[in-house]
């Protein structure tokens, strides 16, 4: 699965937890950018992803997270692990 | 010696800068050897005993540390589980003795629950709070094989930098290492002395020229909690919620000043609070490294758990009352009453962590189940009404905490709370001056305000917080950018701040703003006889 292809899905996961079916995510998006995202919903998006891919975060992982980008690109790792 | 001290601003931070600069020039790791030194003699200066309770920290959590990051394999897991719990152990013995120990004792007295009665008093280690949750943050770091690899005296530098020592802001292993490790942080810059020592006033000013002189006048206010009116209540009130905004915000801005003189970026503390809308947002920009590092240890690990387990159970939809219970009400008052005790032993500050449980529990529920959100375009007078009822009842329900986090006990708070909802009288509206001179022209309502003036005021005016003083206070926290918009265009904190719409007060290396600043410095220099300690250096 590519970037975009994450990014895509991911989007409407977020959508999904918020509510919001407008939202639109790009790599530079940020949580404040976002009024909904707090961090209770932030744990719903990230349990939603996990489930969504099959894939599971360390918490120390979230933490480093400073954009959607970045959550792609952990996301992408991730699912790398999993086939390898 | 706190920073607003003569001896801290004249002897301190110029020997540590002039041995800084020297150091940089023999190598880094001298340097950084020489902030360790400066931060222990630092902490020192207020009780040299304490020192070895700073050093016999730092060594055991670094021991731990060390031995977490040598077991990194899976198959270790069960040690390094152990070898958190006793880590945590070893740090919050300590922290319960110095904190908690006496209080308890003397509460457990009270209820006859243990007849002798221990006079135990130990005198609380500065920043004991803040450099035991520095630590325990470093360890869980290490625990899931995240924690940097930083030798002994990279570490206690990490943890002993002055700047943050006594009161935050609490900072990251994952932040600030990197910083550490890097040969190309430890040069003595002039961009970095300039930009740092205008944060640096800024921070200064907020705590000379704004917090402190209401001081007084609040200690008088809560010291007779229960003899004010209506107005006179909500005046001691308000001028306690700004003391302590420009008293901690002040410091913030004055340790991340300090550090960026020394080449290191702080992550903000504070960002505008009382601009906040919501309660949520309130802690998102309150102690905003406190609330930080709650969520990270506290908060996520819980709400993660309980979300897999439910997503593994097959209870899907968020919005059903075992989903609020298990989800949002668990984690949130599991967090807030230890965001309270973390403040101190009293009933206050846990009554403190339950009000804004119930507040941050309300706000969710509201937004769950209170009514959708409807986007449409809105008049600017609907946006503008919207907005100033939304920050009103978000500052009143923080006011509110605040009188119960600045009294004595519960029953003081309940005292003040009660003669702020008019239960002891009420008095004459409170305005400066000026205005009343201007009302005379209206004779009725003037007549009105004297009378009831006269009728009902049980306080004396002279002590209360002049309204002209406070005003002035509310318009700089509502009104004006905050620190790091005006410092923003030289990126001095880690975060990435948009810069002010307002250019005049956007901060650049010129004459005007050394000249404003200095304007500022001298009237700092000038009233910092009368300084008062830290507010959180009780913490």
């Amino acid at each position: 699965m590519d970037d975009a292809q994450i990014l895509q899905q991911l989007t409407e996961i977020i959508r999904d937890v918020l509510n919001d079916d407008t939202l639109t995510l790009k790599p530079d998006t940020v949580a404040a950018d976002v009024p909904e995202w707090d961090s209770f919903n932030h744990i719903n998006i990230v349990v939603a992803t996990e489930a969504k891919f099959g894939i599971k975060f360390k918490t120390a992982e979230l933490e480093q997270l400073r954009n959607v980008g970045e959550f792609v690109a952990l996301i992408k790792q991730k699912l790398s692990q999993k086939k390898g | 010696m706190v920073f607003a001290s003569y001896s801290f601003l004249f002897i301190f931070l110029p020997i540590a800068l002039a041995g800084y600069y020297v150091a940089t020039k023999v190598g880094a790791n001298f340097a950084v050897a020489w902030l360790t030194l400066c931060s222990l003699a630092f902490y020192a200066c207020w009780n040299p005993k304490f020192v070895i309770l700073l050093i016999a920290s730092i060594t055991f959590n670094f021991t731990v540390g060390r031995a977490l990051l040598a077991r990194k394999k899976e198959e270790d897991a069960p040690i390094r589980n152990r070898l958190l719990v006793l880590g945590m152990a070893g740090n919050l013995l300590p922290l319960v003795y110095f904190k908690y120990l006496g209080p308890m004792l003397s509460f457990a007295h009270s209820i006859s629950l243990i007849s002798p009665r221990f006079d135990l008093r130990v005198i609380l280690p500065l920043g004991i709070s803040f450099f035991t949750f520095t630590q325990i943050g470093y360890l869980v770091d290490c625990h899931e094989g995240e924690g940097a690899d930083l030798d002994f005296v990279h570490y206690s530098a990490f943890v002993t930098f002055f700047p943050h020592l006594i009161a935050g802001p609490i900072i990251h292993i994952r932040e600030i290492g990197p910083q550490l490790l890097d040969p190309g942080t430890f040069r003595l810059r002039v961009s970095n002395l300039s930009i740092g020592t205008s944060y640096f006033i800024i921070g200064l000013s907020k705590k000379v020229l704004l917090a402190d002189p209401l001081a007084d006048v609040v200690g008088i206010g809560f010291a007779h909690p229960g003899s004010f009116p209506l107005f006179a209540s909500w005046m001691y009130a308000l001028a306690y919620s700004m003391q302590l905004y420009f008293d901690f915000s002040g410091y913030s801005d004055m340790a991340i000043g300090l550090a960026y003189m020394f080449g290191i970026r702080f992550p903000i503390n504070f960002d505008s609070p009382y601009k906040s809308m919501n309660i949520i947002e309130y802690w998102q920009r309150w102690h905003m490294t406190l609330t930080r590092y709650l969520t990270l240890l506290l908060y996520n690990p819980i709400a993660l758990r309980v979300s897999r387990w439910r997503m593994r159970k097959g209870l899907r939809g968020n919005k059903t009352p075992g989903a609020f219970a298990s989800m949002i009400v668990f984690p949130v008052f599991f967090t807030f009453v230890l965001i309270g005790i973390w403040h101190g032993a009293g009933f206050q500050f846990l009554a403190l962590g339950l009000m804004h449980a119930v507040y941050i529990t309300i706000n969710h529920a509201w937004r769950m189940f209170g009514p959708k959100h409807v986007k449409r375009e809105r008049g600017w007078l609907e946006t503008a009404s919207a907005t100033v009822f939304k920050v009103l009842l978000t500052y009143v329900a923080v006011v509110a905490g605040q009188v119960m986090f600045r009294s004595a006990s519960v029953g003081a708070a309940s005292q003040m709370m009660g003669g702020m909802i008019g239960l002891h009288g009420v008095d004459a509206v409170p305005l400066p001056s000026i205005i009343m001179s201007m009302l005379g022209h209206l004779g009725p309502l003037q007549n009105f305000l004297t009378r009831t003036h006269h009728i009902l005021a049980a306080s004396d005016t002279d002590t209360l917080p002049g309204p002209a003083a406070l005003a002035l206070r509310f318009l700089i926290v509502w009104a004006f950018p905050n620190s790091q918009t005006i410092m923003a265009k030289f990126e001095p904190t880690l975060e990435t701040i948009r810069a002010s719409a307002w250019r005049w007060l956007t901060w650049e290396p010129t004459l005007r703003w050394a000249l404003m600043l200095g304007t500022l410095l001298a009237f700092d220099l000038m009233s910092l006889q009368q300084t008062k300690v830290f507010l959180y250096f009780q913490f």
